[in-house]
């Protein structure tokens, strides 16, 4: 059996102003277990992004409230101080976004900011970080000769970015990723590429991915388990196969159709609700 | 060591790292940066020129000679003398260095002082915020060189005051401009990226904030000398900036004014010599605004 690396329960997030005060996500629940990977599906405003922003620890303060218990490794991360998170960002829990080009500092060379990285976490010589950070970018098929005559994230393409995101995010080999839309703006080879790097990834080094998606045939394909939000409350959990082929709740049923109208042979498999 | 393109299906090949639109806009880039080599070039004779002056062989710019006054450009004087029968290539080149100084000290107090309020404001909270700006538009409501009179009026007429009475008024648009740039960076997404990475506020300032925020600042910096070196200019035109007998290309224009026609290699060696300065700096500040922005790679659209 595979060690649970992150138990999520009960989280709730809160936006709140003078004004008002409403639940974005609400007690949500669940496990990541080493080397699994489940699937947070749900449209837009489902609460995707705010959960992913209260898992890193990265949500407003002042105006966003989180509640519940945020265990990593048996550490409730809801209770660290921001120095102690810090230390766990990075190292412990990764993030990867949807906007890669803009994810890189424009005026640091790739290789650099993902040096950096590493010296972040780890006692490591400027020049042995360096050798590092490129054998990283190496292992995306982010080259030597590319780094070279492209040392600038503006310079690289979109795909590229995403490469080099990704292995920043993995740089200092953090035992959970949360995915935040990584392959939304992507064509769809990009996107099964991304997709083969980071399960590749995961069979090699037992990462733990929370790939947040508004795909659910995406999340299908490679998905263990999957979690699908809907204004903010979990409307359906489970084995994905066994969500897929019987989908409880309405509102994933109308996410299965939708994708299956959309599909070129949909109409064979189930006919639109 | 994982060879490359362990995790992939299809290897990339190097030549689609770049982008096509990329390659017209490196032609866009290298002619911005041929722009920026060029005025810096100027910028550096002007340097340069203030800096060998007390080396070169050049005739005391403040001794008098009533027997030679007002002379035209001829063999003993190149540029001719003043109404003193002062050597006028002497002044105008010991005035450059005047000019030069003001030009740097007084934007670099400006520039100073304009980062800390700017970066108070940004960071400090709205209550700072809105008092740090509500100041600013104070000053920003007087015209430079209004302000600058009324300042020197308090302090008195000299370089240091100069300086002063620059800065004081000079520092309120670079806090803007480095408060909204950092209001502006702080939203972008690489850095989130580094804090997801674990990196810690101040760090995140340092390497991440700061360096994408001083462009603006820079460029405009650039032309502030240019403005500032204007206003020295001006200052000493009404005497209230550098005292005579000390040589500032504004006091030599004051003096020889009423001159024009009898001798006018007194008004327009000095009159060239800050238009040249100040559009030197100026081109400057353009070309490091196209040539410094890293986002700014594509082709030029002006």
């Amino acid at each position: 059996m595979n060690e649970t690396l992150l138990r999520v329960l009960d989280l709730t997030v809160t936006h709140r102003n003078a004004n008002y005060s409403r639940p974005a996500v609400n007690r949500v629940s669940f496990d990541l277990t080493q080397g699994s990977t489940l699937g947070i599906v749900g449209e837009s405003g489902a609460g995707k992004s705010s959960l992913a922003l209260a898992l890193m620890g990265l949500h407003d303060s002042r105006r966003v409230q989180v509640s519940g218990s945020l265990l990593f490794r048996n550490t409730d991360l809801l209770k660290l101080s921001e120095a102690e998170y810090c230390r766990v960002r990075g190292a412990g829990l990764g993030m990867i976004f949807q906007d890669s080009t803009g994810a890189l500092d424009p005026s640091m060379r790739v290789e650099d900011q993902l040096a950096a990285a590493i010296r972040m976490h780890t006692d490591t010589s400027r020049q042995k970080a360096r050798e590092l950070a490129r054998s990283r970018l190496a292992e995306v098929g982010i080259t030597n000769e590319i780094l070279d005559g492209a040392p600038y994230a503006y310079q690289l393409s979109g795909g590229l970015c995403q490469r080099a995101m990704i292995a920043m995010a993995l740089a200092c080999d953090p035992d959970v990723l949360i995915a935040d839309e990584p392959t939304s703006s992507l064509d769809v080879t990009l996107q099964s590429q991304i997709i083969a790097l980071l399960t590749a990834r995961q069979k090699e080094t037992g990462l733990a991915i929370a790939f947040i998606s508004h795909d659910l045939a995406l999340v299908s394909l490679f998905a263990d388990n999957v979690l699908v939000l809907h204004k903010g409350e979990t409307v359906e959990q489970g084995k994905c196969s066994e969500v897929l082929a019987n989908p409880r709740h309405p509102y994933t049923r109308s996410l299965i159709s939708a994708w299956i109208t959309g599909h070129p042979q949909g109409d064979a498999v189930v006919a639109p609700a | 060591m994982d060879s490359p393109g362990t995790y992939l299906e299809t290897n990339l090949a190097p030549g689609s790292a770049l982008l096509e639109s990329d390659i017209a806009g490196r032609q866009a880039k290298r002619s911005s940066n041929r722009l920026l080599v060029a005025a810096l070039l100027m910028v550096m004779g002007l340097v340069l020129i203030a800096l060998s002056v007390p080396l070169l062989p050049l005739q005391d710019p403040i001794a008098t000679d009533y027997d030679h006054m007002a002379e035209p450009p001829g063999a003993g004087h190149l540029f001719g003398t003043d109404l003193h029968g002062r050597d006028q290539l002497s002044r105008l080149l010991w005035a450059s260095r005047t000019s030069l100084l003001v030009g740097v000290v007084a934007i670099g107090l400006a520039l100073l002082v304009g980062l800390i309020a700017g970066g108070a404001a940004a960071y400090g909270g709205s209550l700072v915020d809105s008092f740090l700006m509500r100041m600013a538009d104070i000053f920003l409501s007087f015209p430079i060189i209004l302000g600058a009179i009324a300042i020197m009026a308090v302090l008195g007429p000299g370089r240091r005051n100069v300086f002063i009475a620059i800065a004081f008024f000079g520092w309120p648009v670079f806090a803007r401009l480095f408060r909204s740039s950092v209001l502006s960076v702080r939203k972008l997404n690489f850095i989130a990226a580094a804090r997801v990475l674990g990196a810690s506020d101040a760090r995140i300032f340092l390497r991440h904030v700061l360096p994408n925020s001083l462009t603006p600042l820079v460029s405009y910096g650039a032309m502030a000398v240019g403005g500032a070196i204007l206003a020295e200019a001006g200052l000493s035109f009404i005497n209230l900036g550098v005292q005579r007998p000390n040589p500032s290309w504004g006091l030599m224009l004051s003096e020889s004014m009423g001159m024009f026609e009898q001798s006018p290699w007194l008004v327009i060696p000095p009159g060239i010599a800050i238009t040249v300065t100040v559009l030197i700096f100026i081109l400057l500040g353009d070309a490091a605004t196209r040539a410094l922005d890293p986002l700014n790679s594509g082709p030029d659209t002006r």
